[in-house]
């Protein structure tokens, strides 16, 4: 399939707002374009639905991830679709991005019912998808990565335009008030900013409809100001942005409308107005009130079980962070800022230097997660996909592969052991499967982090670090989880809490540092709902300090060791 | 998968199943059967006891190397030493046995190939370099030293005991060279299913990361995982030699890929983290049956590598099949 959309625009220099006045057609019988300058958009002007879904099934095996469902997106509105995992709302952008058809129903686009066989024939008629998973070249500068696909259509020897790249690169970042350094290699920017740029990405090709699957899943505070920036610069420039999300906050901040998805099913849908807040929306969602995890704020706290010495604090003044028994201490910051290394250092994933590490009073310094286990330290590393799970195994093998010391005798497994470690520990992790012998990836991903979760805990000891514990998991799920996490501390283990949301680790944290820079800016005891303005400026800090800004104040070493 | 509700109580698991057969399990067991059929149609001697009895003391040296590789690949790594760790064993083995008798010297190959995988584990494991590379120097590193040692030819002094009892022997009329691979694969199979052991090589294969952080020591058991290729590859130097009746210092250099190929043409994923010992035995045998058949049917050797060959890239096309499936 050939881009012939893009290379129409990419031949000569954009002027600003030329695709809002005169977006090209596409020729769909050829895939090429039919430009027609100053042409109206096709249907009815402001309000017309770009992309419709009429009665949508799509089944997965024996799920039924979608319904019946049928809804219409427009231009220039941001249209939301909120819902719990596996409610059937990523389907949703994934049917309309040409990701895969529906079983039934159809999928029509200005008017005229359209089949995807590929992603590209998709994209080609201005359906952009931006996917959770980064499609970045880390080895290629951030102008290349922006221009990489769009060279498709012309033939393969012809020379790099890098004038005209910069030129279009440019255009495309005053539009959105960006500032990236285009010639950086993509490997030196942030997780959060390399997720930025994928949108970027996106919108380069000028696409009419902008499909972003839990855009802010990766991203820290600051990021995600700019991504929600430029989804209302999307909407200015007329293309229907379609939001998937679990995140109702960012739903009241950002969306024109929304549509809340529930087992498959569309169950309402409707403008938000002034006003409205979330706990409106999730009572709608869960038919009850999202209430917070409560059980917090063990009475009685117990001895230190892990002190670091002398990290280096804002003003130049060396702090010292404890955590006692009993004690969740959570520490914030955003992306970059330096916090997950402290995390990795603790189980043996990053030297921290200076810093003196003491557990349980003895000094702490293990060669990977290994070592640290057995000292005494269990682990729930973030990035479930690239650091979890095992997707070619079982649910039985995922939840044991920590603990198998206790059903083994001379490296010989115990079958009936395991599976009754299995079976309680599934149970107490509250945990849905149908047959715990099946891979792991036939769960939905509330579950599988449940699974993750009973790994890292399941295996005992006297701390516990977790990171991003309830990223990408539903309401219900996310709340039995930190039930369980305060179950956890209640039982006199010492916890690190290192998560990106914020309001989470406001809820459940006896004790939060925030970090900025590499530096721990301010401790907080007792954190409430009132410290969150105060948090927030700590960690944005001035702002000269970005969270671009790589090295740390820490002298940090990170590399998978032994 | 429907996401819990918080009072939703866990479903029970549904049962015990822990022998599933899939359709897909049975395609290459009936393939064997089938192309086993048409063969004997063609040429009745392909199943006579003779045939057989040769057949299965031609696949026991790739069958015994085999198993180690599905080691290497379930781990997600690669061994493309194996041959050439097969002909050190073998040539350091028999010049140990004036030393230490026959069986000494026996010991002597399976320990030179065990220690050598090690020493290949620990350069990938905790300098964390690439098998790929790190296995075909080690290659070249052991065939050089074969040659030195042998001064460039093989050895023909071979013990009768060794010749005669591996070599050419038999028990309950089946060759001892077949057993001792079959017991090989029955201990590779006690390994990958029933130890800590073989658990944390599914696990590295699937994902090292995750291996890592859920405090596996990912260089210890991937080192051992090259260990047991190794011995493995010491193994087959004993049954080849007494086989042959010589030690060659380049003995069946293309027998690695051979063994590559019958991992994945069982359906092993190269990409690692899944695979059992019953693949390998379907792959050797597919492999075996294919060349042992064409020999007899009178096809040209030239024509037989290149239908190996052909098998072999199927192979691999099958297994993106395959996992394109799950």
């Amino acid at each position: 399939m050939r881009d012939g959309r893009i290379i129409e625009t990419a031949e000569k220099p954009v002027p600003l707002g030329y695709f809002t006045s005169s977006d090209p057609t596409v020729n769909r019988a050829t895939g090429m374009v039919n430009e027609v300058p100053g042409s109206e958009r096709t249907g009815a002007g402001e309000a017309s639905e770009i992309v419709t879904l009429r009665n949508v099934h799509k089944r997965f095996g024996s799920t039924h991830a979608v319904n019946n469902v049928s809804i219409g997106f427009k231009a220039g509105e941001v249209h939301a679709v909120l819902g719990e995992n596996g409610a059937g709302k990523s389907t949703i952008g994934k049917i309309v991005g040409g990701l895969f058809p529906p079983d039934e129903g159809k999928l029509v686009l200005d008017g005229r019912e359209v089949h995807f066989r590929t992603i590209a024939e998709a994209r080609n008629l201005g359906l952009a998808m931006v996917f959770q998973e980064l499609s970045l070249v880390p080895d290629l500068t951030v102008r290349e990565n922006i221009c990489l696909g769009m060279e498709a259509g012309r033939h393969p020897f012809s020379l790099l335009r890098k004038r005209d790249e910069i030129e279009r690169c440019r255009t495309l970042l005053d539009e959105y008030k960006f500032d990236f350094d285009l010639n950086a290699p993509m490997r030196d920017l942030s997780v959060a900013t390399q997720q930025l740029i994928e949108v970027v990405k996106a919108l380069a090709r000028r696409p009419r409809v902008l499909i972003l699957d839990e855009p802010t899943a990766m991203l820290g505070v600051r990021e995600n100001e700019k991504l929600l920036n430029i989804i209302h610069g999307a909407r200015a420039q007329g293309m229907a942005v379609i939001f998937v999300t679990h995140h109702v906050e960012e739903v009241i901040e950002v969306a024109d409308r929304v549509s809340l998805m529930k087992d498959g099913s569309l169950v309402d849908s409707f403008p938000i107005t002034e006003g409205m807040d979330a706990a409106f929306i999730v009572a709608k969602l869960v038919g009850g009130s999202g209430a917070k995890a409560s059980g917090k704020r063990a009475p009685t706290l117990g001895e230190e079980v892990l002190s670091i010495a002398g990290l280096p604090g804002r003003g130049g003044m060396a702090v010292d962070l404890a955590v006692r028994r009993g004690e969740v201490v959570g520490l914030y910051g955003v992306v970059g800022s330096g916090c997950e290394k402290i995390g990795n250092a603790i189980v043996g994933l990053a030297d921290i230097r200076p810093g003196i590490m003491m557990l349980a009073g003895r000094p702490h310094r293990p060669s990977g997660p290994a070592d640290a286990a057995r000292a005494g330290v269990a682990y729930l590393p973030s990035g479930r996909a690239a650091n979890c799970v095992l997707p070619s195994r079982s649910t039985r093998e995922n939840l044991t592969i920590s603990q198998l010391h206790r059903v083994q005798k001379y490296g010989v497994l115990r079958d009936g052991d395991e599976r009754r470690l299995t079976t309680e520990q599934l149970t107490r992790f509250r945990t849905r499967y149908a047959d715990y012998d099946q891979p792991i990836i036939s769960l939905s991903g509330g579950n599988q982090q449940k699974v993750m979760l009973g790994r890292c805990l399941g295996r005992g000891g006297s701390l516990l670090v977790l990171e991003d514990p309830t990223a990408g998991v539903d309401i219900g799920s996310k709340r039995d989880i930190q039930e369980l996490i305060r179950e956890r501390a209640a039982e006199g283990v010492g916890v690190v809490l290192i998560s990106s949301d914020l309001l989470e680790t406001i809820a459940i944290c006896d004790v939060i540092y925030t970090i900025i820079g590499g530096k721990i800016a301010r401790k907080y005891d007792h954190p409430t709902i009132d410290d969150e303005a105060d948090i927030i400026t700590d960690v944005l800090g001035s702002r000269v300090e970005d969270s671009d800004h790589k090295a740390g104040a820490f002298h940090l070493r990170t590399e998978e060791t032994t | 998968m429907i996401d819990s509700a918080t009072e939703a109580p866990p479903m029970p698991p549904v049962k015990r199943r822990r022998f599933k057969i899939s359709i897909g399990d049975l395609i290459l067991p009936a393939f064997i059967i089938v192309y086993s059929a048409i063969v004997d149609m063609i040429e009745p001697r392909f199943l006579s006891t003779d045939n057989l009895d040769n057949l299965a003391a031609q696949l026991a040296p790739l069958f015994v190397m085999s198993v180690g590789q599905a080691f290497t690949i379930i781990s997600g790594g690669l061994d493309l030493s194996m041959a050439a760790v097969m002909s050190i064993s073998g040539i350091v083995g028999i010049l140990a046995v004036p030393y230490v008798g026959v069986w000494g010297g026996v010991a002597v190959m399976a320990l030179v190939g065990c220690g050598t995988g090690l020493i290949t584990g620990y350069i990938i494991a905790y300098q964390r370099t690439s098998p790929l590379i790190v296995t075909l120097g080690m290659a070249s590193v052991a065939t050089a030293v074969a040659l030195i040692l042998a001064h460039g030819v093989p050895i023909y002094t071979i013990p009768e005991q060794l010749s005669g009892s591996i070599g050419f022997g038999h028990f309950l009329n089946i060759p001892v060279s077949f057993e001792i691979a079959i017991g090989l694969m029955l201990v590779g199979a006690f390994l990958l299913r029933r130890t800590v052991f073989g658990r944390y090589v599914y696990a590295i294969g699937s994902n090292r990361s995750a291996a890592i952080r859920s405090g596996v020591r990912v260089p210890f058991y991937t080192m051992l995982v090259y260990g047991f290729a190794g011995f493995a590859s010491g193994v087959a130097g004993i049954i080849l030699t007494a086989w042959v009746n010589a030690a060659q210092p380049v003995a069946e250099p293309d027998m690695t890929l051979r063994s590559i190929a019958a991992v994945v043409l069982g359906g092993i994923a190269l990409t690692g983290g899944s695979g059992g010992m019953m693949h390998v035995l379907y792959g050797c045998l597919i492999l075996g049956a294919l060349s042992n058949s064409m020999t007899m049917v009178g096809v040209s050797s030239y024509y037989q590598i290149l239908a190996v060959g052909i098998v072999i890239i199927v192979a691999v096309m099958l297994d993106r099949v395959r996992r394109r499936d799950l």
